[in-house]
């Protein structure tokens, strides 16, 4: 967020934003910006890509050096990774009847990812995959959302549950080490999985509810703008 | 796909339409070789340790990483849907590049790679973060680090 830029270089540091929206970037007008034309989220671009990241954090740094006055400087070049991989697979599995069985039969792939990077993603529920899997389960079923644990609320373990749910898929579908683009992960996830299915068919349900907690859960908590029915 | 006219209507409208601060008072230090900068990484992507508590949804607070926490440590604890996670999930240096950082002060680029580096919830409200930006200018400059390279997702 650009408006910290000016906190930090009111007091004496010089500081450089890399930013991917460029309107905010015009609005605030941080001292130095780089914008890249990237996907929201990735500010350094492809992933396992040192070489163009490198060229991104460069540039950005270099603006220090050279920058006399506030300035916005684009980088140039495109996201490779934003390019379809045609040797890309999804993740084989047969259809499954439970999200619980599909994150069973997704496991193989989730672990080659895991040894090959050495790290996962997972792990913001606290909460072993396959009881965020049933509790899903659990509350696609019955409509109703389910307290798993006292110290956290039932619509935040949700949340929590989501967003792990959501990052085992992505690793699994990453596993195979063919390196595909964030769109062809999105589309196997939103379209293919009964996950993606009935995550989009319980935001539609959410949203239904008087509970403006759960519908507001439903709303803007679910699924992504672009894969929004 | 940051372009505004790739983006879907729904995610277009909202970026267009964020509330963004402006500053009439807008400070600008000196350019400052690179050989001499002693760089620290401020992400917004609501990072948070494997270990450590969650980030609450209107966190105005900031999170430290340190030398002895390794990628694996890392987790994005984002209010929001609306951005990749694909990118982070295979290479945490897409969001937070502190090895890069390093690689630049090995070679020489910059004169040193903080050993702490830091993130905010980029989904709380502009004002609410001002106090504790500036108390972490102060905490970066007790620490004799003198630029910052922040990255909103």
């Amino acid at each position: 967020m650009s408006v910290i830029a000016h906190w930090i270089e009111q007091a004496g540091i010089n500081t450089v934003v890399i930013g991917s929206i460029k309107p905010q970037l015009e609005k605030i007008k941080p001292p130095r910006a780089l914008w890249v034309p990237f996907e929201l989220g990735r500010p350094l671009g492809p992933p396992s890509n040192p070489e163009v990241q490198l060229q991104v954090l460069r540039q950005a740094l270099g603006l220090i050096e050279t920058a006399q006055q506030a300035i916005i400087e684009d980088f140039e070049t495109d996201d490779p990774r934003a390019t379809p991989a045609k040797v890309w697979n999804a993740p084989g599995i047969d259809a499954m009847t439970t999200v619980a069985e599909e994150c069973a039969a997704l496991k193989v792939y989730y672990q080659q990812q895991c040894v090959s990077q050495s790290r996962t993603s997972v792990g913001v529920a606290k909460t072993p995959i396959i009881e965020l899997a049933e509790l899903f389960d659990h509350v696609y079923q019955h409509n109703k959302l389910k307290e798993i644990r006292e110290d956290i609320s039932s619509r935040l373990m949700f949340r929590l549950a989501l967003d792990d749910l959501k990052a085992y898929y992505i690793e699994a579908a990453l596993g195979n080490n063919k390196q595909p683009s964030s769109v062809q992960i999105y589309d196997w996830i939103w379209k293919d999985t009964l996950l993606g299915k009935q995550m989009r068919e319980l935001r539609k349900r959410f949203m239904e509810s008087d509970d403006k907690k759960i519908s507001d859960l439903g709303a803007k908590f679910i699924v992504p703008h672009q894969w929004r029915d | 796909m940051a372009r505004l006219n790739e983006m879907v209507e729904g995610l277009r409208t909202t970026v267009e339409t964020l509330d963004c601060p402006t500053f009439s008072d807008a400070a600008f230090t000196s350019a400052r070789p690179l050989n001499e900068c002693r760089v620290a990484l401020i992400s917004t992507a609501g990072l948070m340790r494997r270990n450590d508590d969650n980030v609450p949804g209107n966190s105005d607070d900031y999170r430290s990483f340190d030398k002895t926490c390794q990628n694996r440590d890392i987790l994005i604890n984002h209010i929001s849907v609306n951005f990749d996670r694909t990118a982070f999930a295979e290479d945490a240096n897409t969001v937070l590049p502190k090895d890069l950082l390093k690689t630049l002060a090995e070679d020489g680029t910059i004169a040193k790679a903080a050993d702490t580096h830091y993130s905010f919830l980029g989904a709380t409200g502009a004002a609410q973060l001002e106090k504790n930006a500036k108390r972490l200018a102060e905490e970066l400059n007790e620490l004799n680090i003198n630029t910052v390279c922040l990255l909103p997702v």
